[in-house]
């Protein structure tokens, strides 16, 4: 539980640190965080429901990329800025460095796992903002007729 | 009577920087098209992969007109200008301005830099709160910032002289792997491993790699290849320069 809230607060800084990285506008660094609190909880929740890596990732990407629609209208920004930032703490960083370890170690197996789940969670990420991504394009032709 | 010779070149400035800025190849097309026919061109076809811009612009009497740029940088992230040149565009397509007005208020934009503080006040951040984030302690956290601001140091004072971006990545990640390894050899408490994931967040091509996966989902497949490729590389180089690291301090005897 407590890693849980560790990794909720510290993957919200991660975000930010990231918006400041990019030269995000000082105002969104709020939403920023909310955006990388938020992915990672959908994340959780995902993993808790389903237990593998791609599609709790896929619906992680999916919700972040609405959200970051939705803000971009609110805020009449672009809904990369958004989703960009909040998507830092899906980034699969420990994954990739396992993969190396156990190459080091001579673990082939292990490291073709790992190896693999990296490529699950850029996937799934891709996947799942694409989804959203086309689902608003679809809306907006919709609308605009 | 403007024409295609006057708008050609601040539009391919303006793609460039957009690129630059980490906007999605269609955002580019899009904007790029709309700006076109903004200012009375009849037909416009404009051609963006991650390394080139092509544009054609048709005007009536005029005849069809191209120019093509290659686009060299590799594409960093700045929201701020992407938002401005964003905004640039929007009042352009309303309100249709000169070319030579256009470059004025492109200049102003593009003359605008971050300030390198809050650069490396983002690297500290992230790298700490990362090893943090995947199970370090506090001085895990600590170690994992200062090696942030080596990266910081090395992304502003050595990127510029090295050969690609694959050579830099190596370099940094072999360094970083070191210092951290060196951390680690005079600290035992220290964690290397959580210290390491912490700052191979600020490295890893993984937005580059999302990107390309998105790029070929939507269409746009040549860029969405030129990039997962490029992703493919910088991850390889990093992981081999944080291995060399760890092997060469395995045979010291760590």
């Amino acid at each position: 539980m407590t890693t849980t809230v560790i990794q909720l607060i510290t993957g919200a800084i991660g975000s930010v640190a990231f918006g400041l990285l990019f030269h995000m506008k000082t105002k969104y660094l709020s939403l920023a965080a909310a955006g990388g609190f938020f992915s990672w909880l959908v994340f959780l929740f995902g993993k808790g429901l389903w237990g593998n890596v791609f599609l709790p990732a896929l619906l992680a990407g999916f919700i972040v990329d609405v959200y970051a629609e939705i803000l971009a209208r609110v805020c009449k920004e672009t809904s990369t800025s958004f989703f960009v930032t909040s998507v830092i703490p899906l980034i699969p960083g420990s994954t990739l460095y396992y993969c190396m370890s156990s190459i080091v170690e001579g673990n082939t197996i292990q490291a073709l796992e790992y190896g693999r789940d990296t490529f699950l969670f850029a996937f799934g990420i891709a996947a799942g903002m694409s989804i959203a991504w086309a689902i608003c394009y679809f809306l907006r032709s919709v609308k605009g007729r | 009577m403007q024409t295609a010779k006057d708008y050609l070149h601040i539009f391919l400035d303006m793609g460039d920087a957009l690129l630059n800025s980490g906007a999605e190849i269609f955002r580019v097309e899009d904007t790029l098209n709309r700006m076109g026919y903004a200012c009375g061109a009849t037909h416009m076809n404009v051609f963006v992969i991650t390394s080139s811009i092509v544009i054609t612009m048709e005007f009536p009497g005029d005849g069809a007109r191209t120019q093509t740029r290659r686009i060299h940088e590799g594409g960093g992230n700045d929201f701020t200008k992407l938002e401005q040149l964003n905004d640039l565009s929007r009042r352009f397509c309303s309100h249709p301005v000169s070319a030579g007005e256009l470059r004025k208020e492109f200049e102003r934009i593009n003359a605008e830099k971050p300030k390198p503080f809050w650069k490396l006040l983002g690297s500290v951040l992230a790298a700490s709160s990362f090893a943090l984030f995947y199970g370090g302690t506090i001085p895990d956290a600590i170690a994992a910032g200062i090696a942030g601001i080596l990266i910081w140091g090395l992304q502003k004072y050595l990127r510029p002289v090295c050969m690609n971006e694959v050579t830099f990545q190596f370099v940094a990640s072999f360094l970083t792997g070191c210092a951290i390894c060196g951390f680690a050899l005079l600290c035992p408490f220290l964690h290397m491993d959580k210290i390491m994931i912490g700052d191979i967040m600020l490295l890893i091509p993984g937005l580059m790699s999302t990107n390309a996966i998105r790029d070929v989902l939507i269409g746009d497949t040549l860029s969405g290849i030129i990039r997962l490729i490029a992703a493919l590389l910088l991850a390889a180089a990093l992981a081999l320069g944080f291995m060399g690291a760890i092997i060469l301090f395995g045979r010291l005897g760590l």
